[in-house]
């Protein structure tokens, strides 16, 4: 193993000081958690002495320590960018001089996708290749497009996209596209493939997702830092949120820009060396990642058990475990990713991330992975459980309503007492406490619009002072009120998952796409329809209540028009031109951005190669030449197919003629064009149809 | 297809013969085709002064060789393949492959393999129990220092043996 002594004097040296700062966190947690559970025992009319209000203090115990965690984190993260001083900060460290600079290793940049949107996948790639380009230091890296596309259309588009960016940029044997036959383990089992074939040329991998864009100049920074600290095995970028242009969106991106930087410092300050790996937008050294990072199976049926599918926490952890450390640059800037356009889009991605978390329940105990790790892996879990803890925190108070409302207090129980028992119910104590909690969720967004006032001309780039305030209410009133819809579906997605259910993992709805009505409807109507029932209930039976459950009723009541408006490009647009929401890549767009417009607009644009723009997908690949060839080119099977294959392929090909692609099955054309013979084949028979009706069904005029 | 054009013995291919087999196609199938070839030069990519060349030498071949019953269209556009694989200009190749790439050595889908292996590491999953029990001895035996490190776990098995004994003994 490279460098042990150097890694394990770097581990020893900032390891000493993490211990320290997690045993404060730990006494900073459960201090004031102790405090107010004990409070809110006593605010409880039979100061928790029965069952419902024993629950109730547990439950809100758990529930008070998960978010005293995020105070804790942004008050630390807000402290140290306010001292400028991070001893531990591992970009800090001088670059290194311009000679070794230019000796950079072999780095591959690696674009796993799946069902993408190929225009966008190859534009974000284009800008990062101009970007890198414009370093005077492209040499050392090679782009890696690995697809697992299953939809024989995008495929097509796909390479079509992969060739023309090549053309546009110059840039074949640089680029390169790779499709895999079997999607074996998903986006894991796809980095783990290109390790096994081609890992060994490269000292380190980018990981980027379909959606990220890096500025060269971060690519060149990182592959430095990992060469001035040998002991690093990933180096994991903050990534802003950038990009769309739906109110949701433009609220995350928001809430991603403003007060993401102190969280991010907050984390850096607790984990150090232990830090997350997200996945992407980071930097991974090859050599132990193949040796200590290919994840087996779980045992069991999914969803808790099989293939692992939030692969980046555990490959962080056995990372660590093998003795590299993995850090998080929170201030390198020039990484970004996109957020999800709706809320459905969002829900979606939620329900894959909760059954991933919840797996990683499972590797809690498993041996020899740090402390911190084990609890990065809780607190992802915990990132879903909450909002069931939630759940049923409402459900136990409405439950001690409703109780307290029908059932007429016992002053003098069977036992001899000396006194009549009570019940007192202290409502300003109560106030006091939800002032408490609310302190709590909230002051680290006002801590983050706080620095950024401090910073001199930080806030003219959120539009000013009075915009950036504007701005960060009305992101909270919209994150209150979509808060308890959050609550709902995570409680969901937590209980399917433990009952069994599965998802699957396809690609991401990244572009714009407003949600209907219907849509909304068919996905909210549950929601809806328990909030009337719950809130009109507790109006009829304990009106104080009601008005106490207000904030959460009026978010489930008006979910639908919520899940629609936050889905609307046209709001979000109308508050840019307002100057709200605004965030600095908006205001000042960097170069990638501005180039991944543009390639966006080129990538658009018919290519002047093909005669029948108006065809897409696996039609262009047979009747266009030009895509036909390249297909064929891009697969070059040699295999010899049996002779049974070559009979149900030949009788693909009739039915493909005399009905059209229509007639296919996605798997039906997913086979033929694994075939080159049989897609050569098509595509002359095709050219040679002269009846107008079977010529129409491919688009060739007669 | 025009029942006209259906009528009539195989065609002699020979040059004589081809201008007057060529207006025997006035109607729909030979324009069919003359397009469909316009076309597919069009989307080759073959500059437009060279496609009426071509698509003319191909349909002249095609009506000489073409039989009753047999398509104009498919004809034609066997034909001009085999035009444009004797053509110098095109490669003279038949393969669409070699037309679009033969020229690019660049053309580069992926690098060439350079093996080597990824195991997947067992991930060696305990229980709770085990696992807190362990974290408490390492917690205990952790301050101490190797010759007391010792004895304390000794203490510690003796203790936990004698109190099997006496639980067994009860």
């Amino acid at each position: 193993m490279p460098h042990t002594t150097t890694r394990e004097h770097m581990h020893e040296v900032w390891g000493r000081v993490a211990r320290w700062r997690r045993l404060i966190l730990l006494v900073l947690l459960f201090v004031p958690t102790f405090f107010a559970s004990g409070y809110m025992a006593s605010v409880l009319p039979n100061k928790g002495t029965v069952w419902y209000e024993t629950a109730l203090v547990i439950v809100f115990t758990i529930l008070f320590a998960w978010i005293s965690m995020g105070f804790w984190t942004a008050l630390v993260g807000f402290l140290t960018l306010c001292s400028r001083y991070n001893r531990f900060y591992i970009p800090g460290s001088p670059p290194h001089t311009q000679e070794s600079i230019a000796a950079l290793p072999k780095t591959a940049i690696l674009v796993p996708v799946c069902n993408e949107d190929s225009v966008r996948v190859f534009a974000g790639i284009a800008a990062i290749y101009r970007s890198l380009e414009k370093t005077g230091r492209l040499d050392p890296f090679d782009f890696f497009v690995l697809s697992d596309t299953g939809d024989p259309d995008i495929m097509v588009e796909e390479e079509l996209m992969w060739d023309r960016t090549c053309r546009m940029l110059g840039a074949h044997g640089r680029l390169f596209y790779r499709r895999r036959k079997l999607n074996v383990k998903r986006k894991s089992g796809n980095i783990a493939d290109f390790c096994r074939r081609w890992g060994k040329n490269y000292t380190y991998m980018i990981v980027l997702d379909a959606d990220s864009i890096m500025c060269g100049a971060t690519i060149v920074r990182m592959v430095e830092i990992m060469e001035q600290h040998p002991e690093v095995g990933i180096l994991q970028t903050a990534p802003r949120g950038i990009g769309k242009e739906s109110l949701l969106a433009r609220l995350q991106q928001f809430a991603n820009n403003v007060y993401g930087p102190i969280f991010n410092v907050g984390l850096h300050f607790w984990q150090l060396g232990d830090a997350h790996f997200w996945g992407h937008n980071a930097i991974l050294r090859v050599e132990p990642f193949m040796r200590y990072c290919a994840l087996d199976k779980l045992p069991g049926k999914p969803p808790l058990g099989g293939e692992i599918m939030s692969h980046d926490f555990v490959e962080a952890a056995l990372m660590r475990r093998a003795g590299w450390a993995v850090w998080l640059a929170f201030d390198l800037g020039g990484s970004y990713e996109e957020m999800p356009p709706t809320l459905l889009d969002e829900l979606k991605r939620d329900r894959r991330w909760c059954q991933g978390n919840m797996q990683h329940l499972r590797l809690l105990f498993t041996k020899g992975l740090c402390p911190v790790h084990r609890a990065l892996f809780l607190n992802g879990a915990f990132a879903y459980v909450s909002a069931l803890l939630w759940l049923l925190f409402l459900t136990l108070c409405t439950a001690a309503a409703f109780y307290h409302a029908f059932h007429k207090p016992v002053y003098f129980p069977p036992d001899k007492t000396l006194f009549p028992i009570w019940p007192v119910w202290q409502p300003q104590w109560s106030v006091i406490l939800l002032a408490f909690t609310a302190i709590i969720l909230f002051m680290p967004k006002g801590l983050a619009v706080l620095f950024i006032l401090f910073q001199r001309g930080a806030a003219r780039l959120h539009g000013g002072a009075l915009k950036l305030f504007v701005s960060a209410v009305l992101e909270i009133i919209f994150s209150t009120l979509l808060a308890p819809v959050r609550m709902l579906f995570h409680s969901k997605f937590v209980f399917v998952t433990l009952l069994g259910g599965q998802v699957g993992w396809a690609g991401q709805q990244r572009g714009e796409r407003e949600t209907s009505w219907r849509d909304a409807v068919r996905f909210h109507w549950g929601g809806t329809l328990l909030a009337l029932l719950w809130g009109s209930s507790m109006f009829l039976i304990n009106r104080t209540f009601f008005w106490w459950l207000t904030p959460i009723l009026t978010g489930l009541a008006l979910s639908i028009p919520l899940c629609v408006i936050t889905s609307k490009v046209s709001w979000g647009r109308a508050l840019r031109r307002m100057g709200l929401l605004l965030i600095p890549e908006e205001v000042e767009p960097p170069q990638e951005l501005l180039w991944l417009q543009q390639y966006l607009a080129a990538l658009q644009r018919p290519s002047p190669l093909l005669a029948l723009p108006t065809l897409h997908g696996f039609p262009r690949a047979v009747v266009e030449p030009f895509v036909n060839a390249l297909h064929t080119r891009i697969i070059r099977s040699n295999r010899t197919v049996a002779e049974m294959i070559k009979k149900r392929r030949e009788a693909l090909v009739a039915r493909a003629l005399s009905q059209g692609p229509n007639a296919l099955t996605v798997k039906e054309k997913k086979e033929l064009l694994s075939d080159p013979t049989c897609m050569k084949h098509l595509h002359q028979r095709v050219w040679e149809l002269s009846d107008h009706e079977h010529a129409a069904q491919w688009n060739l005029p007669v | 297809m025009d029942p006209d054009t259906q009528s009539g013995s195989p065609i002699d291919g020979s040059e004589s013969h081809k201008s007057s087999v060529v207006l025997q196609f006035t109607t729909d199938p030979l324009e069919t085709a003359h397009q469909r070839l316009l076309l597919y030069l069009k989307a080759l990519n073959i500059p437009v002064y060279q496609r009426y060349d071509l698509a003319e030498a191909a349909l002249n071949r095609a009506a000489a060789l073409h039989v009753a019953d047999s398509d104009i269209v498919s004809t034609a556009m066997r034909c001009l393949r085999e035009v444009l694989s004797a053509d110098p200009r095109f490669n003279r190749t038949q393969d669409l492959e070699d037309f679009f790439f033969g020229q690019e050595g660049k053309f580069i889908v992926m690098p060439p393999l350079n093996r080597s292996s990824m195991i997947p590491v067992p991930l060696e999953r305990t229980g709770p129990l085990k696992f807190f029990f362990f974290l408490l001895v390492r917690m205990i035996l952790a301050p101490l220092r190797p010759p007391f490190r010792l004895a304390t776990l000794c203490l510690l098995l003796a203790a936990l043996i004698a109190l099997f004994i006496w639980q067994t003994m009860r």
